[in-house]
């Protein structure tokens, strides 16, 4: 079944002053099955952000159409957005957006406490969550006193938290080492194999290799993808590596 | 030529012109204040009309006290700045500016706040000071004698006070920046990130201290004991205020966390996490508006109680219009007789005739080889005001010759235009008291709002991005905001209504007792402060919403 449909995104930002346009998008489609990994790869500056953006509805696009499960979320009334973002997008964030006034617990629950969920309820999908990832021994400390995979696992905690349709990505290992990397990229995958879809945006080829399919994006338009189907994930790497190098060396097929 | 330093002083100023600016506005309506009380009381001086004594001494006294109280809040509001600009100094040091060439940026800076506060507050007050002295003589009943004139004298003292207040303040900054490390300066910024600890010796001293000052209001019997005790009690509240301020409310909304069923709800989940996490640097200027507010409150009721209550303080004392006593031999015949001729007397020789009079004799203790005295008081009123001035003037010459050992001959109505002198230069002065305190408290006010603003807007960005909307946003920062800012109005409240039984036993010491006009004045000053504070809130709130709001996805 369709989860997500995309169907000729477009974006221009028109900057504030000297109203100078930028094309983000051009035209952007793709669709994205219940239950995938996929990963959007290009470099920095082809409009990765923008299009996550606009995907977690934080941004709206300048044409065409967005489908949530045959929804189209251009209907979504503005004051109703951020309920919508809550009850049915997760996100996580290259610099992981943590509050620091917020221990790491209160951190991973606030989607709940601001959808106004009971506290019994809270503390019943907070356990097992917190174990899957790790987090039991550090839930009463703070941000600021945890270590960036720490950060990152809380970031996916809090998105997971309300078991979302999706779960956005935006360069989730872009702030952290190799190993770490390594580390959640396995997680993200783990999570995945329970069902969770994820949808992750980066510029990285070995985050990328952990997908099901990749899908390659160059001036503001998706010109290829690639499925992993069976093969190990260097050989997956490897591919993803070489078609970089081919597509950037001029090659345009889809 | 400009220089380098001074190039650079100025442009960092118009990028900060969101603090800046509200400074200089500041700094300028002090030295005003400053330059109007000195004018204004040269003016007094030299008007050589009378009772001009009184309130010369009035006014100087205040202008010495107002003059320190600018200084104390320059200085304070100078930290602040200084504070929140730590981190651009600290970008300036990682481009390679020396420290001395920090010193010499902030140098200009001060130099040019010094210079134009000066110009401002003395223009401004110049063209003020004409009208502020119109409106004290209409306060204290003199018609209006049209003395317009500019004191250079003012100008003198004005600048010398505020040339010394500022040297402080560039003594002090050029300290900072010569004592802070570069990186301490990219820090600072950050300080304060960790959550505060809730000192338990900090809360006990702040519950006892204010229990100490409580204690001490409440327990007054004698107007001269709450003479006695007012000051120490004033210091025992303030620091009670500021240790509960910054102690007590920490540990208060750590209670409050710990109430799970209290602090899971979307805007108290937000905006308790949000103040401990601040408290640490609210508390401090939140329990300086608390301290500012008392004070305006303090002044504004009782200076405008004695006002007001003149009449009834003047009744009081003289009953009648015109009051005559004298000391009489005991075991002589009653004086009253001699008094009521006298006084019709004295009257049908201008014309006059006395009515209403009565008489009142106390006894006088005596050593015991002197012979026992009484004191007579005769009061009486006349049928009608004295047309001629010699009436009142003559009245003392005329009554010793046939009263030798006479007391005292007072008229009512130059009593009132006495007592109109002197509490009306009080309420003159209050209100400029008032007008200090309130520059100062919504000075801070707004610079806690956008301070706030400027570290919060990140803080709803995350949050809108997990799902929260932006009612959600505007609710909890109105939540936030009123936790934050009535707090201080609130205690304010209770100390007034702690230190209300003082302050009246104070004002007794007036002659004013009318204890109904004193409640009176202190509810309609709370009220009127409560509107005005709930103006700047409104006001204030805006900014901090749209520094909020700037970054905000929709
Ligand atoms: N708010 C904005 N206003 C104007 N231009 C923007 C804005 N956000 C992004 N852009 C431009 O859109 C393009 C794509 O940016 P982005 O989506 O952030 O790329 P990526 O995340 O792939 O690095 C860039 O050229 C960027 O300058
Ligand atoms: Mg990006």
């Amino acid at each position: 079944m369709s989860l997500l449909q995309v169907q000729h995104v477009k974006k221009i930002y028109t900057t504030r002053f000297g109203g100078q346009q930028v094309q983000a998008l051009s035209d952007v489609n793709f669709e994205i099955e219940v239950g995938e990994f996929v990963a959007i790869m290009g470099e920095s500056g082809s409009g990765k952000t923008t299009l996550l953006n606009i995907l977690a509805t934080l941004d709206k696009p300048s044409a065409g159409k967005i489908l949530l499960l045959q929804q189209d979320m251009a209907g979504i009334p503005d004051a109703k957005r951020a309920a919508f973002r809550r009850d049915h997008l997760g996100f996580v964030f290259q610099d992981f957006n943590l509050l620091d006034t917020f221990s790491v617990r209160d951190n991973i629950l606030l989607p709940l406490v601001l959808a106004r969920v009971p506290l019994a309820e809270m503390e019943l999908r907070l356990l097992p969550l917190a174990e899957q990832l790790q987090l039991q021994g550090i839930l009463q400390q703070y941000p600021y006193e945890i270590s960036g995979g720490q950060r990152q696992r809380t970031a996916i905690a809090r998105a997971l938290i309300t078991k979302p349709k999706i779960l956005l990505a935006d360069e989730p290992t872009g702030a952290l080492d190799s190993r770490t990397s390594e580390n959640l990229l396995q997680l993200f995958r783990q999570i995945n194999q329970n069902g969770q879809t994820i949808l992750m945006v980066t510029h990285s080829t070995k985050a990328a290799s952990h997908a099901n399919r990749v899908l390659f994006i160059k001036d503001g338009t998706v010109y290829h993808q690639l499925y992993r189907t069976e093969q190990p994930q260097e050989q997956f790497y490897q591919k993803i590596a070489d078609s970089l190098t081919v597509l950037s060396s001029g090659g345009n097929t889809l | 030529m400009m220089s380098f330093f001074s190039k650079t002083a100025f442009s960092t100023m118009r990028k900060n012109k969101m603090i800046y600016v509200p400074y200089l506005i500041t700094a300028s309506l002090m030295t005003m204040l400053y330059y109007i009380l000195s004018s204004v009381q040269i003016m007094v001086a030299e008007s050589g009309m009378s009772g001009s004594l009184t309130m010369t001494e009035i006014l100087r006294v205040s202008r010495w006290v107002s003059g320190f109280l600018s200084l104390i809040f320059l200085f304070y509001i100078n930290s602040f700045v200084m504070k929140r600009r730590s981190k651009e100094f600290g970008l300036f040091s990682v481009l390679g500016l020396e420290k001395g060439h920090l010193a010499k940026i902030v140098f200009w800076e001060i130099l040019f706040t010094f210079v134009s506060s000066l110009m401002i507050g003395i223009f401004s007050g110049a063209i003020l000071s004409q009208l502020m002295f119109l409106l004290l003589l209409y306060i204290v009943g003199i018609p209006s004698l049209l003395h317009f004139r500019f004191p250079f004298q003012a100008v003198g003292v004005t600048t010398i006070l505020f040339a010394a207040g500022w040297l402080v303040v560039l003594l002090y900054s050029q300290v900072v920046v010569f004592r802070s490390e570069p990186i301490a300066f990219l820090q600072s910024a950050k300080e304060g990130e960790r959550e505060p600890k809730s000192k338990t010796w900090a809360t006990l001293l702040g519950l006892l201290s204010l229990g100490a000052g409580y204690t001490l209001a409440l327990k007054v019997v004698s107007p001269f004991e709450a003479i006695a005790i007012f000051f120490p009690a004033v210091m025992f509240v303030m620091l009670g205020t500021y240790c509960l301020f910054l102690s007590g409310s920490i540990a208060l909304l750590k209670l409050l966390r710990r109430n799970k069923n209290f602090y899971y709800h979307p805007s108290n989940f937000i905006s308790v996490s949000g103040m401990i996490y601040r408290m640490k640097r609210n508390a401090a200027g939140l329990a300086s508006i608390c301290i500012l507010a008392t004070a305006v409150l303090v002044t504004l009721s009782s200076t405008v109680c004695l006002y007001l209550g003149e009449e009834d303080m003047l009744d009081r004392q003289y009953p009648r219009d015109f009051t005559i006593s004298s000391f009489w031999p005991a075991d002589s015949p009653d004086l009253f007789l001699l008094l009521k001729t006298v006084s019709s007397n004295y009257a049908k020789s201008y014309g006059l005739e006395i009515q209403n009079e009565y008489g009142s004799i106390e006894a006088i203790e005596s050593d015991n080889d002197e012979p026992a005295q009484v004191y007579y008081t005769f009061y009486f009123d006349l049928n009608q005001e004295p047309s001629d001035y010699a009436f009142y003037e003559n009245m003392r010459e005329s009554y010793l010759q046939s009263i030798p050992r006479l007391a005292q001959t007072e008229s009512k109505s130059l009593v009132r235009a006495e007592f109109f002198q002197i509490y009306g230069s009080l309420l003159f002065v209050g209100v400029f008291f008032v007008a200090l305190f309130l520059v100062t408290t919504v000075l801070i006010i707004y610079y806690k709002q956008i301070t706030e603003g400027f570290d919060d807007s990140e803080r709803f960005r995350i949050m809108q991005q997990v799902g929260l909307s932006h009612k959600e946003v505007k609710q909890t920062i109105l939540q936030q905001i009123l936790m934050v800012f009535f707090l201080p109005l609130l205690v304010a409240f209770v100390h007034i209504s702690v230190a209300f039984p003082v302050l009246l036993k104070m004002l007794t010491v007036f002659g004013m007792t009318n204890r109904n006009l004193f409640l009176l004045c202190v509810m309609s000053s709370c009220a009127v402060f409560a509107l005005f504070y709930g103006v700047i809130y409104r006001a204030t709130a805006g900014a901090y919403y749209r520094i909020v709001q700037n970054k905000q996805v929709s």
